[in-house]
């Protein structure tokens, strides 16, 4: 017989819960960012993130006296010269409708594309959360281990948000950051920063839907493929459906993207800083003025309310029926 | 948690029961088992997977209590699975990793660090028998490769107790006597404690010093192996090197109850301690040598007694361990 | 004694992927163990001999023909394979007697043979009519035995029966097969629980790596088995005495303690001295000996695995 128990003895304290939670957490994202789908997603939100931030950029950098802005638009002879001391005028004078008006649609087109790469993100990411563990019988072995079904989902819940917040927080401070960074009028920091906070509670709303959602439907069934399946429905087609017109308010309230958008709309308060940047402003070209305040009449949310509600019941629903399926068998 | 000396007990239940619906898996199970390597046998649908599973807790137990390793499994929710390793019956893996992978996620998934996970990892896969193919993923294995994994995710956090159910399942011939080497050596060479469950009552016997049977829900044996074969009548089972119709006659005529087997054995009953007498009755008739073997099968005729003895209600033992 | 089964040759390869090798071999009324490692060949042989598939070369005779394309042959055989592949919604009762319809009894008589079969297995009445999904892995076993004994057979071929059987199931199982083997039935039975077919088969097959290997399989022979073994294991009340008194004898290359404390195995110097007085040597010895067996079974010893 070979010697073959020489093995070596493992006599350490076992390190405590949170370092499992946080073992389940980061070896999924690891596993996750392995994959070409998820790093080209990452790509996709940075590089649009990193458009954004110019914009933001620039715009803070150059409407102050000599400014780039200033020296660019000079060159277009007094006309120009002239536009320019009149943007910076309005920034002057009216610091929080522009501020605000600019950084809530730098936010407002940076968490719509957050949310669409989030939801590209969960369809691929939903099998692998519970199904395919539920497949393989892992829960088995995660059980026997020192952990809970509590710990397990904490630590799925960790892979969404470790996802999300690469895909969508991350980019939305970096657009901020470089935006005021560097700025020459503090207002820019002051007047940017409630829509920035707004932002980020509009990323966490959806946040904690959407994990909810794709937890629960993760647990629907076995198969991968399936999995797919129903989420891209209960997105797309749900959605779609929505969008017809006369449908009755409980099917709009169903589809969580419909909800999300109206959402959207008013915690950022999309259509405000439309309105505002429409009426406020003394804007001569008074066309101008009416599509602005036209369309911010259009982009408000009728319906938050019951959307939110929409939002919860779905969100409910997942979580009964992800403790319903979480069985060691 | 320094090398310290195994506990005296390592599973306590009290009055364990646990019902599903109307039926009832496990009922009022009474045990108090020391340390070694135990066999746990029983009938199919006797709660033998069932007791397994509310020890760790991936059933929750109706009434009653249980502590292993000294812990109560109801309190110490998580630690007490802390060095506890199982090896399930049924396929189980995480999928989507390749098997060292695996085998080290579910070292730091009992609180190890990477780095000793992964040298532990190493180890035990070379133990378990796995060569190259741990760097394939799991989902690409054989059922003999994913029933070693299975065990080295039992035996990586270097645990003090493990339950193996069904160990040799879907391995072959030299498989299997690799891993029940191994498990006989997990408690004589590295004090780990065993809890192997099978349907091999050879297997159990070979590896294990002590055997529980459970049926209908209730221990209806505790005892060691050396115990029970003394408690058993005596069977002999001759294997003839030739001319064994000449045995049958020689044996029949003297006025043995000899009974021929399909391999080409005979099997004896008889009262003697040793086989002296038979001995004589070979060298008086002239017959040739043969090997003689004692009670080949005393836990087989000792499950089929309790078994059978059991399908009344109450119990006839207490479920004491005898030695 | 005609061979029941009758093989010269046989080679069989998918493509370049190695099925059996050129293999010769005969097989005989009674139970047979087939043993082998995983890949050795051993459903290769079995769909050979049921007509499943032909030989890419050599000659293979079943029951006095040859097996592929001939429904006289196929329906004296039965296949009890591994799998647990079992039609849903059907219960036990409705899956036999509609296999036996099939093998061309009328309705009544298909019904009653179902259930002679099934009471032979000894699965009970109330499991019957349950669907076949929600039976246990032991009974769904005992399914697939009953199956095998409807059309009556007279070559068997069961690989891996006891899987999932505990020790009551097993007994019987057991039972039926040696019962089937008394009737003059040929059963081949594939295993990798070594004791299983050492209790119940007398004659085995060994399969390596598409081969049968001759000298391991001669070795398996009964007459191989004859020949003195190397090394011997005793149990009895005073090991050292018996160690002392053999040593004294001049017969023993060397011998250990086991790990009980009344084991203890030797190796031979001169195995055909001590055979050959048995008896003499073992009663004048004075231990009160109670066990004298090979320390490995045949079976074992050509099972071990070479160095890897």
């Amino acid at each position: 017989m070979e010697a073959s128990l020489d093995l070596s003895r493992w006599r350490d304290p076992p390190r405590g819960v949170a370092y499992r939670r946080w073992v389940i957490l980061s070896t999924g994202l690891r596993r996750l960012l392995r994959q070409w789908f998820f790093r080209a997603l990452l790509v996709l939100s940075w590089a649009g993130a990193v458009v954004l931030a110019l914009v933001g950029f620039i715009f803070s950098q150059s409407v102050g006296v000599g400014g780039t802005l200033d020296q660019f638009l000079g060159n277009f002879g007094p006309r120009g010269a002239a536009v320019a001391a009149t943007i910076r005028g309005l920034v002057l004078l009216y610091p929080d409708v522009v501020v605000n008006s600019l950084f809530t649609t730098i936010f407002w087109v940076q968490a719509y594309l957050g949310c669409f790469l989030s939801l590209v993100a969960l369809t691929a990411l939903t099998p692998s959360l519970v199904a395919r563990d539920r497949a393989s019988n892992a829960l088995t072995i995660y059980l026997s281990r020192p952990l809970t079904s509590a710990d397990y989902l904490i630590g799925k819940l960790g892979i969404i948000a470790g996802f999300l917040l690469l895909v969508w927080t991350g980019p939305l401070l970096f657009t901020w950051l470089l935006s005021v960074l560097f700025a020459s009028d503090k207002d820019f920091l002051v007047y940017s920063f409630a829509p920035l906070l707004r932002a980020l509670l509009y990323n966490g709303i959806a946040f904690a839907a959407l994990s909810a959602i794709a937890l629960g439907v993760s647990a629907l069934s076995r198969s991968s493929r399936s999995i797919i399946v129903i989420w891209l429905c209960l997105w797309l087609v749900a959605g779609f459906v929505a969008k017809v017109p006369h449908m009755p308010v409980w099917m709009q309230r169903a589809s969580f993207s419909r909800d999300l958008s109206q959402i959207d709309s008013e915690v950022l308060r999309i259509d405000r800083a439309l309105i505002d940047a429409g009426q406020e402003l003394p804007l001569t070209n008074r066309r101008l003025a009416e599509n602005l305040t036209q369309a911010g009449d259009h982009t408000a949310a009728t319906d938050f309310g019951g959307s939110v509600t929409g939002l919860a019941v779905l969100g409910g629903l997942s979580i009964l029926l992800l403790f319903r399926r979480l069985k060691p068998e | 948690m320094a090398s310290s000396p195994p506990p005296d007990v390592i599973i306590e239940a009290v009055k364990l029961s646990k019902s599903f619906g109307e039926q009832r898996a496990l009922s009022d199970v009474n045990l108090r088992v020391p340390p070694g390597t135990i066999g746990l046998l029983g009938p199919n649908g006797a709660g033998k997977s069932t007791f397994i599973k509310c020890l760790l807790n991936l059933e929750a137990p109706t009434s009653g209590s249980a502590r292993v390793l000294n812990r109560d499994i109801r309190e110490s929710h998580r630690s007490s699975r802390e060095r506890i390793g199982y090896s399930p019956e049924r396929d189980c893996h995480i999928g989507g990793l390749a098997g060292c992978e695996y085998v080290t996620y579910c070292g730091q998934l009992s609180g190890m660090s990477f780095r000793a996970a992964r040298q532990r990892t190493h180890e035990i896969l070379d133990l378990v028998g796995m060569g190259q193919e741990r760097y394939r993923p799991v989902d690409t294995y054989s059922t003999g490769m994913r029933q070693r994994v299975k065990l080295a995710q039992a035996l990586v956090h270097d645990p003090a107790l493990v339950f193996l159910d069904e160990p040799t399942n879907g391995l072959d011939p030299s498989g299997r006597e690799h891993i029940l080497t191994l498990i006989g050596s997990l408690w004589k060479e590295l004090q780990i404690s065993v809890v192997m469950s099978s349907h091999l009552l050879r297997d159990i016997e070979r590896v294990c010093d002590r055997v529980i049977i459970i049926a209908h829900g209730r221990v209806i044996e505790h005892d060691s192996i050396a115990a029970l074969r003394t408690r058993n009548r005596r069977i002999i089972e001759l294997t003839p090197s030739s001319e064994a119709p000449r045995f049958l006659a020689a044996f029949t005529q003297a006025g043995l109850k000899a009974e021929p087997l399909s391999n080409g054995r005979l099997r004896l009953e008889t009262e003697f301690d040793s086989i002296e007498e038979l001995l004589r009755l070979m060298q008086e008739r002239r017959l040739p040598p043969a090997e003689i073997t004692a009670n080949p099968d005393a836990l087989h005729e000792l499950f089929v007694q309790a078994v059978a003895g059991s399908a009344e209600p109450p119990p006839l033992h207490g479920s004491q361990p005898r030695s | 004694m005609n061979a029941v089964v009758q093989a010269e040759d046989v080679s069989r390869f998918y493509g370049m992927v190695l099925g059996l090798n050129n293999v010769s071999f005969a097989l005989k009324p009674g139970l047979t163990g087939i043993v082998g490692p995983n890949g050795a060949g051993k459903t290769t042989l079995f769909r050979l001999i049921l007509g499943q598939i032909r030989p890419s070369s050599g000659r293979i005779r079943v029951l006095g023909a040859e097996p592929w394309n001939n429904p006289a042959v196929a329906k004296r055989l039965a296949y009890c394979p591994e799998g647990d592949a079992v039609p849903a919604g059907l219960n036990a009762r409705d899956w036999l007697t509609g296999l036996a319809m099939l093998s061309g009894r009328e309705r009544r008589a298909a019904r009653e043979r179902a259930a002679e079969c099934l009471d032979r297995v000894k699965l009970a009445p109330e499991h019957r009519s349950k669907s076949l999904a929600a039976l246990s892995k032991g009974m769904r076993q005992r399914v697939k035995l009953a199956q095998c004994l409807l059309h009556d057979p007279d070559l068997l071929i069961f690989d891996e029966p006891m899987n999932g059987l505990d020790p009551l199931g097993r007994d019987d199982f057991a039972a039926v097969l040696r019962d089937l083997a008394g009737q003059g039935k040929t059963v081949l039975v594939s295993s990798h629980i070594v004791p299983d077919l050492e209790a119940l088969c007398a004659e085995f097959l060994l399969l390596r790596w598409g081969r049968i290997p001759r000298s391991l399989n001669e070795s398996l022979s009964p007459e191989a088995r004859r020949a003195w073994p190397a090394a011997t294991t005793f149990r009895c009340a005073d090991p050292r005495q018996l160690a002392r008194f053999l040593t004294d004898e001049g017969l023993l290359r060397g011998w250990d303690l086991g790990p009980e404390e009344d084991r203890l195995q030797v190796r031979w110097a001169e195995p055909e001295r001590f055979f050959g007085d048995f008896h003499g040597l073992l009663l004048r010895s004075g231990a009160r000996i109670r066990e004298v067996r090979h320390s490995e079974t045949a079976l074992q010893q050509v099972l071990e695995p070479p160095a890897r």
